[in-house]
């Protein structure tokens, strides 16, 4: 909305969602650790752009995801 | 593989003659070649013998009877070594064949050994730190990849060092080598053909499936090997169809789709000619070909890796805590990066999937099969980390996946056969893909276009 001003007020939820950070390597050092791997500097260094490029690529996908989509992977008893 | 069968059954040549001749070449050639990490050479000549034995006394011939075949060393045989191309399953020796095997030996065919392949199937090029990389067959003077990840059933196949063998795809692997070596290999459709005792990549995207000279000779080992298997809850009980009775030779009336846009597009100009000239070839024999599209495929390099991170690196979860130093540097780093795919986006991958599936059965609507190069490029140089196309730079690997992986995402059955070969000698893959289950309409496709073609006939210089 616009205030008495003329300037932009914003109310509630923003339309656009927060921007995806880079992650860094302490970022993904500790996400290592929460899993119980133990990841040498090297091995970061190294897994960093594939771990970042993965994120990029699959963000890609929302464009195409409506609420109804259901993954293929069910659960089927019968 | 087909005329060897027939000539067997004919009693024309024996199961001893066929293997012993095969055993001498793999001994004079692979050395170079590296597409064996196991020969099995006494077990192959007992099973030979017993199989003379059983010819002689005129015991009807089994399909396969006799014929020698290769597995990549992602297949478990009873008592020999089954590495996934590794260190961390060096010596891991099964003990209970893979069903497909299984069901292979009791049509007939006779196991070589175990076929050279990338590290745990995790890559297009083929490559093995450990053991060695495969030497593609079709340069003599350059160390050219074989494609993977089934690379040693490339080079054994081209080759001559094995008629026929298994290989495995879960973004490529099957197709990728059969176009970069010159051959014919089809990965079924999800479910056609067990994957029970297979070392998985990734439970929901691994296909088997046959690599061979000829269409022929991929419908011959299909029928040997598909059906339901109650050890693998993913494969479909619809009836086996006879895969050899549908090789007609027909194409005429059938509508072909030649996808244009992401895949003919983005080929190397002399992929483009040839998948175009074969596009022509089978107008020229009464098919239809009018141009088709996949509004979705753009979203494929997203929703696989989703899907394929996270499934490999649960399997190998265990053995990375404890074993990474086993492990080649380029696999352990692809496989630790699925740690860090949350759940959710492993669900968009599949979800991506169901519209993936809807878009290739629509575009399956309008045309019977779908045409479209196997890959972009003929076989890179060993090293190589980028090729130009269209006068842009571009990964080898994602290059080399491109337009494969888009039907391991969606299940459908899809071949590559050879189409023609580059300027500098090197063979071109025509993919061709079908209706879910109707590998029976693939391959007489294929068939028919090599009867009117011999690139699939063709000797690679290097193993003459």
């Amino acid at each position: 909305m616009i205030d008495s001003r003329g300037g932009l007020v914003n109310r509630g939820t923003s339309h656009y969602p927060a921007p995806m950070e880079p992650l860094t390597m302490d970022a993904l050092r500790a996400l290592a650790r929460a899993q119980a791997l133990d990841c040498s500097d090297e091995e970061l260094a190294g897994l960093l752009p594939l771990v970042e490029g993965g994120r990029q690529l699959i963000a890609g996908l929302d464009e195409a995801l409506r609420p109804e989509v259901e993954p293929t992977s069910e659960f089927r008893l019968s | 593989m087909t005329e060897l069968a027939r000539r067997l059954a004919a009693r024309e040549v024996s199961p001893v003659e066929v293997v012993q001749a095969h055993l001498d070449r793999i001994a004079a050639l692979d050395g170079r070649f590296r597409s064996y990490l196991t020969v099995m050479a006494e077990p192959a000549l007992a099973a030979a013998r017993a199989a003379e034995a059983d010819l002689v006394r005129g015991r009807t011939a089994k399909p396969l009877a006799g014929v020698p075949i290769g597995l990549k060393d992602l297949y478990c045989t009873r008592g020999v070594k089954t590495t996934g191309g590794s260190r961390v399953l060096a010596d891991f020796v099964p003990d209970e064949d893979a069903t497909v095997v299984s069901r292979l030996v009791e049509a007939g065919a006779i196991v070589l050994g175990k076929l050279n392949m990338h590290e745990f199937a995790y890559g297009p090029e083929g490559l093995n730190p450990h053991y060695g990389t495969p030497w593609n067959p079709w340069d003599a003077a350059t160390h050219r990849m074989c494609g993977g990840s089934s690379s040693g059933s490339g080079a054994a196949v081209a080759a001559g060092l094995c008629p026929g063998a298994l290989g495995s795809d879960t973004g490529g692997s099957i197709r990728i080598p059969a176009s970069l070596c010159g051959l014919s290999g089809l990965k079924p459709t999800y479910g056609r053909v067990s994957r029970a005792g297979v070392l998985p990549l990734s439970w929901s995207l691994d296909h088997v499936g046959p690599m061979c000279r000829t269409a022929a000779d991929c419908a011959l080992m299909l029928g040997a090997m598909a059906g339901h298997d109650p050890r693998d809850p993913t494969t479909s009980r619809a009836p086996v169809p006879d895969y050899r009775a549908a090789l007609t030779g027909e194409v005429k009336g059938l509508r072909v789709g030649l996808l244009g846009a992401f895949f003919l597009e983005s080929a190397s100009p002399e992929v483009r000619a040839a998948v175009e000239a074969a596009a022509r070839t089978l107008e020229a024999m009464g098919a239809s070909v009018v141009g088709a599209k996949l509004d979705t495929v753009h979203l494929a390099a997203g929703a696989a890796l989703a899907v394929v991170a996270p499934e490999a690196y649960a399997y190998h979860e265990a053995w990375l805590k404890t074993r990474r130093a086993d492990y080649g540097a380029d696999v352990s780093l692809r496989l630790l990066a699925g740690a860090f795919v949350p759940a959710a986006d492993y669900l968009k991958g599949q979800r991506i999937r169901r519209l993936a599936v809807a878009d290739v059965d629509r575009a399956l609507a309008a045309a019977d099969v779908l045409l479209a190069p196997a890959t972009p490029i003929a076989a890179p140089t060993l090293g190589e980390r980028e090729v130009e196309i269209g006068g842009q730079r571009h990964p080898v690997r994602t290059s080399l996946i491109r337009f494969t992986r888009p039907f391991n995402l969606s299940g459908h059955p899809a071949a590559s056969v050879p189409c023609g070969f580059t300027s500098a000698g090197l063979p071109i893959g025509l993919q061709i893909i079908g209706r879910a289950l109707d590998e029976a309409t693939v391959l007489r496709v294929a068939d028919a276009y090599q009867r009117a073609t011999d690139w699939h006939g063709r000797r690679p210089p290097a193993a003459a």
